[in-house]
């Protein structure tokens, strides 16, 4: 059994390394995989699917954007666009408009 | 929805029907490979510069891809769930070993005092390789957190997404990433 404190070397070294890696990752996913003449690409509408409900979208939509980097990015973009939707929102929840007066 | 700008048609893709060992590349394989060709070769062509070993290593990932599937269908395990995504996996990885190849050789003829290839270059492949194979062997549950981590979800915002918990999405992305550097490692030890 390891001891307590490999255990917690191993808990400080992972961040840094995965941040590492999810860093490289993107750049990998946006930028190695040029489609030029978009072959085989979804159109937009399929990728904001995947975006805001990934289990709508089925498997061969999840292969293709993991190697045609403008799908890819498009995808994210819409990523980006949900995410920030959901931040406004709670924010509008957190602290509602006083009423007028 | 965004018009797609044009692109002008670049010039034919002519593949051999075998590789330079000789071996086959099945019909189904070939068509596949015509569609994803010209792409994974401008892949390449960035990370080994050369386009006719490019193409060497192309031809060999059909070839490969080819004797898998037929051996599937004897043995009667799975078939390839998509032919076009393995070829282009198993190209990619092909690729990689080229290239660690290429760098231990370029490191081994340097001179001591000489600088060596950056760390980042080096991170870079094998991010790319890791990504590639938890894309390949990963179910579609963990390959999408993976993705929605990429894009720096929280495991919190990654669960409500998936409709799983924060602490699922967690432990599936730990599983996947450390199966890839498993097989990461034992590819490099291998050589």
């Amino acid at each position: 059994m390891p001891s307590a404190s490999s255990k917690s070397k191993d808990h400080k070294r992972k961040p840094s390394v995965d941040k590492a890696f999810l860093e490289l990752g993107r750049k990998h996913l946006a930028e190695d995989f040029p489609n030029p003449t978009r072959q085989g690409c979804p159109q937009d509408d399929v990728l904001r699917l995947l975006a805001e409900q990934p289990k709508k979208v089925e498997d061969s939509v999840l292969d293709h954007i993991t190697l045609c980097s403008p799908c890819y990015r498009i995808y994210s973009g819409f990523l980006q666009q949900m995410r920030a939707k959901h931040t406004n929102r709670r924010s509008q929840i957190r602290s509602p408009e006083p009423p007028k007066v | 929805m965004r018009p797609r700008p044009e692109t002008k048609p670049g010039p034919p893709f002519l593949l051999n029907s075998v590789d330079r060992f000789g071996r086959q590349i099945a019909p189904a394989v070939m068509s596949v490979s015509m569609e994803i060709g010209p792409r994974a070769l401008a892949y390449a062509r960035n990370l080994i510069g050369d386009p006719a070993l490019a193409m060497n290593y192309f031809e060999e990932a059909a070839a490969s891809v080819s004797a898998a599937i037929e051996e599937k269908q004897i043995s009667g395990a799975p078939a390839v769930r998509n032919v076009a995504a393995y070829l282009f996996r198993t190209f990619i990885r092909m690729v990689d070993d080229a290239k660690h190849k290429e760098k231990i050789l370029e490191e081994s003829l340097k001179e001591s005092g000489e600088a060596r290839i950056p760390l980042t270059e080096e991170a870079q492949v094998e991010a790319a390789v890791l990504l590639n194979e938890v894309m390949e062997t990963c179910d579609r549950a963990s390959r999408d957190v993976v993705v929605l981590r990429l894009e720096g979800f929280t495991w919190k915002e990654i669960g409500k997404q998936l409709a799983i918990s924060s602490h699922a999405a967690e432990a599936r992305f730990s599983k996947a990433l450390d199966h890839a550097r498993k097989v990461f490692k034992i590819r490099r030890r291998k050589g």
